[in-house]
């Protein structure tokens, strides 16, 4: 269960740094959803994709056991969790580097 | 096949790509995209290494090219760097769509209009939201 514990753990913390530190989970709930949700469905897609195939072999003794289909619920913790330090890291730079919005019409 | 991993890589980096520019998405400047991936795969590698080294989990070298830097194959190391890139671009996807979603004007819009003629400043130049 040491995965388990280390995903649950990096997830939580990335989400409670998220709520405080970056102000988008503040000011565009729909955004942080939304990007969540695509999220989600990409590992969803892409993970049991390269699980079935074989790239990574999970230690069962280090998981809960669950899986969706092939992959370890604790790999959707990871992505999820990845995804969260990068856009904190982003808009926390956002304000640093050049405090300005970090899109532009195309 | 031993280049299967870094395949997938290069497809998941083209499709980050297709969407930045389908979205016109702009992750710049360089000098903020480069310190939050590096922070982000210093972050994971340190994870994915500690992972490995306690035996949660492993690499299958079928898939492999073959380098690897310490117990992470260079294709893991890249992970952390496609995968972030994709992840940013979806970020700021969904904030475009959601915010060109908002009403363009607030319903005290009016009187913001009225006070920033009274002021002769367009709204833009008064720091408000470029149209």
């Amino acid at each position: 269960m040491e995965y388990t514990v280390a995903a649950v753990m990096m997830f939580l913390v990335a989400l409670g740094l998220n709520l405080k530190f970056n102000p988008v989970f503040q000011q565009n709930k729909k955004a942080v959803i939304v990007a969540l949700a695509v999220a989600a469905l990409a590992q969803l897609i892409f993970d049991n994709m390269t699980v079935w195939r074989g790239f990574w072999r999970f230690n069962d003794a280090a998981t809960v056991g669950l899986r969706i289909p092939f992959m370890p619920v604790e790999n959707l913790l990871f992505g999820l969790a990845l995804m969260l330090f990068t856009v904190l890291a982003w808009e926390c730079t956002a304000k640093r580097v050049n405090g300005k919005s970090s899109t532009r019409n195309a | 096949m031993a280049a299967e991993y870094a395949m997938y890589l290069a497809f998941v980096l083209a499709g980050t790509l297709g969407l930045k520019r389908v979205f016109g998405v702009y992750l710049g400047p360089a000098e903020r995209l480069g310190k939050t991936l590096l922070f982000v795969a210093a972050l994971f590698i340190a994870w994915d290494a500690l992972a490995v080294w306690a035996g949660q989990w492993s690499f299958d070298t079928t898939f492999l090219i073959g380098p690897f830097i310490g117990n992470q194959p260079l294709e893991e190391i890249a992970f952390f760097f496609v995968v972030p890139l994709f992840y940013l671009t979806i970020w700021e996807v969904a904030k475009k769509i959601t915010e060109s979603r908002k009403p363009k004007m607030p319903k005290s819009g009016k009187s913001i209009t009225v006070r920033s003629r009274r002021n002769g400043q367009s709204p833009s130049k008064r720091g408000g939201r470029r149209p």
